[in-house]
């Protein structure tokens, strides 16, 4: 199934008007395009990992983070399928495992 | 006639623009990608240049999938901010230089780089997150530029190779222009990140100490890597070194190495490498 007609619906998110519509009513929203079911399903979630599955680009995806105010971290845990926590743990963890290829300029 | 003078290849994220819009920028993880874009910025300057050539990637904030074009340069006389979602960030205009970019469009289609130009073309985080660090002094642009793009988003995407030979021809067109001219050229995107599914956030520091020894010591051989074997080397979304490819190869093979930087942090690789030419 091709993606166009979602990819289309956050695309718009770019106009501050739109993205209050989106706040406002999120369902009205989404209906305003022509989408299937299933894609309406994982917008009104909203399944993030989903939506990758079904082909939206994750730059796309930052714009609905931003308009429904879920940020990047969030997204992340969520496609990990991880609470957050675990998630920040994770970075952390992996920031200071990697500290010993770092190349710094002071 | 003008000459390529200097190269910089850089990261881009969003992380950088939130951190430095929100006045993280002295924060103890923030300090060392700060303190290394200050040097950079520094040298930058020392080189002089006149005119900055900046290749980098849209992110669904200029382009969409009705026409993704696979190489753009644009070639107005300034550029507007984009509306990421958050409300555009707080830049003036970005001066562009557009009689060199006019020119480079011409002699890059004459020598058979059929890219596409832009009159109106929208700066997203791709070019935005790195440029104020780099050219800002307080709130004023300082250096006229020429945006190119290089499409990674909507598929196919252009070989590695091709985006070498982008950088050759851009070097040649450069070096064509009548008036006496020093430019840089800056190419930004990466290093590792992986930003879907259960390996997001993940970061491949070796993978990138490897692509920056490369691009110093032998940076043609990054043309035999595909676009996948970038993603299967540092992530999904770091296949955006092709920037640094296509900038690097605008130099001369013997350019000097001034500026090393790699700080693995958060959701990515940052990287910055410098190049004179002598």
């Amino acid at each position: 199934m091709s993606t166009y007609e979602i990819s289309r619906l956050l695309y718009g998110l770019r106009e501050p008007g739109n993205r209050e519509a989106c706040r406002a009513d999120p369902k009205a929203y989404y209906r305003r395009y022509d989408l299937s079911e299933s894609e309406l399903q994982l917008l009104l979630k909203p399944d993030w990992q989903g939506l990758v599955e079904a082909g939206v680009s994750i730059y796309l995806l930052t714009k609905l983070g931003a308009t429904l105010n879920v940020d990047l971290l969030e997204v992340g845990a969520s496609m990990r399928g991880r609470p957050r926590e675990e998630f920040l743990r994770f970075i952390k963890e992996q920031a200071e495992r990697n500290k010993k290829y770092a190349i710094l300029l002071e | 006639m003008a000459r390529v003078v200097a190269g910089l290849g850089c990261s881009h994220a969003p992380s950088i623009a939130h951190a430095y819009d929100h006045r993280l920028t002295e924060d103890p993880p923030w300090r060392p990608l700060f303190s290394a874009f200050a040097r950079a910025r520094q040298w930058l300057l020392e080189q002089k240049p006149d005119a900055l050539v900046v290749i980098y990637n849209d992110h669904v904030d200029q382009y969409f999938f009705d026409a993704w074009p696979t190489f753009t340069i644009g070639v107005a006389e300034e550029y507007q901010i984009a509306d990421e979602g958050w409300g555009p960030r707080a830049f003036p205009p970005v001066p562009g230089h557009d009689a060199l970019a006019r020119h480079l469009a011409a002699r890059l289609i004459e020598d058979g780089f059929d890219l596409a130009a832009s009159q109106r073309m929208v700066l997203d985080h791709g070019f935005l997150s790195p440029m104020p660090l780099l050219d800002q002094v307080g709130h004023e642009w300082k250096i006229p530029v020429v945006p190119m793009t290089i499409n990674v988003v909507q598929p196919p995407l252009p070989t590695p190779k091709r985006c070498w030979a982008l950088g050759e021809a851009l070097a040649r067109a450069i070096s064509d222009f009548p008036e006496d001219r020093r430019v840089a050229v800056v190419g930004t995107g990466g290093l590792s990140h992986q930003l879907t599914g259960p390996t997001f956030g993940l970061i491949y520091p070796e993978w990138d100490r490897k692509f920056l020894q490369l691009l110093e010591e032998t940076p043609q051989e990054l043309t035999s890597y595909s676009i996948a074997d970038f993603a299967r080397l540092g992530g999904e979304h770091s296949i955006e070194v092709v920037q640094w490819i296509a900038m690097r190869a605008a130099l001369p093979s013997d350019a000097k190495t001034d500026l090393r930087f790699y700080y693995p942090y958060g959701l990515m690789g940052y990287g910055i490498a410098g190049f004179r030419v002598l």
